[in-house]
């Protein structure tokens, strides 16, 4: 079998109703994955994704709500995934918020809410997810941090500390659980044609283009390419990784 | 199929390496070296896996003695005979 295929693993993405998420959801599903899909809801939207995900690939997808921002309802989530699909291979934490405002700018609400949804919410599933991982005799863990992280933005100082964080969550995470078997990478996407990208004017697009080597924005499915090399054994012996997939752009 | 404090005895020793002449029951975290905080993540798994559950955070941080052990199990719907 190629190693490109997944079949008879199970991947959980988070923030899979839309964007990058919803791409790699796909493009796992497209090589044999079952794939358990989250977002926010409404339940019959992601449901109806599911069905259709499952009708396209011949693999088994469902569903699951949560806001990655609780505690309990990421539990909930991990738990709900591994008793319908009965392990847990592959786990993409994806789910994201961008939280853009300058220093001095930035609410306590929305500085709370981008750490909970960005960190909090992908520590808490790394530690459930590994441990029913740990069950099936390993698997593999990716995150999506960003370029922001690395190179930080003016604006985005808040986003930044977020994709930041991940990455420092990212290489903790790979040392520890390596013995276990499970490999733990991020990907660090540059700028993406997505719903978190679409409300930039031209004007800034136009600059942002110019410093893209490559000389076009990224696409989700860019991503989810990526993503999968990650998450099966073509990258069998990578692991504490920081992907870039920015077409080469500067910042 | 029924599950008994013997099995939970059977997985504490077999998750931690303890030798037959620990008496499990009694143990308490780190009172032997092998319940050390490595050896902990590994005796959640053993337990999450043997008894199919699937535990708290907080749990996984009170589970500090085999009797705790017992009682986060019943909280767990996961009754142990005799
Ligand atoms: N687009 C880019 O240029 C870019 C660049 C670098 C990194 N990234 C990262 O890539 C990831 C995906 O980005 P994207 O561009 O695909 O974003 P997007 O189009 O805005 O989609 C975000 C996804 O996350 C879900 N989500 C948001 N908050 C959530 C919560 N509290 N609980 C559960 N799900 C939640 C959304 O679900 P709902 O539909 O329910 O809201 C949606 O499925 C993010 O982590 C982002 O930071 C993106």
């Amino acid at each position: 079998m190629s190693l490109s295929r997944l079949d008879g693993r199970t991947a959980l993405v988070t923030g899979s109703s839309r964007g990058i998420g919803r791409a790699t959801a796909e493009c796992l599903a497209a090589h044999g994955a079952d794939v358990v899909l989250n977002g926010l809801g409404p339940a019959e939207e992601l449901d109806g994704l599911a069905a259709a995900i499952a009708r396209r690939h011949g693999v088994r997808c469902i569903a699951v709500p949560a806001d990655m921002a609780s505690p309990e309802a990421v539990g909930g989530l991990l738990k709900a995934a591994y008793r319908a699909m009965g392990r847990l291979d592959v786990l993409v934490c994806n789910a994201g918020i961008l939280g853009d405002g300058r220093l001095g700018m930035l609410p306590a609400a929305e500085v709370d809410r981008v750490l909970a949804v960005n960190v909090a919410g992908t520590l808490h599933a790394i530690q459930t997810g590994a441990r029913l991982m740990q069950r099936g005799g390993g698997g593999s863990i990716v995150t999506l941090a960003s370029i922001v992280g690395r190179r930080g933005n003016a604006g985005q100082a808040l986003y930044a500390a977020s994709k930041a964080a991940l990455i420092g969550l990212t290489l903790s995470a790979a040392k520890e659980l390596g013995p276990l078997g499970i490999r733990v990478n991020a990907v660090a996407p540059g700028f993406i044609d997505t719903d978190m990208t679409a409300h930039l004017d031209a004007g800034l697009r136009e600059r942002w283009l110019r410093d893209i080597a490559l000389g076009r924005f990224g696409s989700a499915e860019d991503v989810a390419r990526t993503v999968l090399f990650l998450a099966g054994d073509l990258s069998a012996y990578v692991t504490g990784q920081v992907l870039g997939v920015d077409g080469g752009m500067a910042m | 199929m029924a599950m008994t404090l013997n099995d939970l005895i059977e997985t504490f020793r077999s998750a931690l390496s303890l030798p037959e002449t620990v008496d499990v029951p009694a143990l308490r975290y780190r009172a032997v070296p092998q319940w050390n905080s490595l050896g902990h993540m590994q005796l959640v798994a053993a337990l999450e896996s043997r008894f199919d559950v699937i535990l708290e955070t907080d749990d996984i941080l009170d589970l500090g003695s085999f009797d705790k052990a017992v009682e986060i199990l019943a909280k767990n719907h996961v009754a142990l005979e005799a």
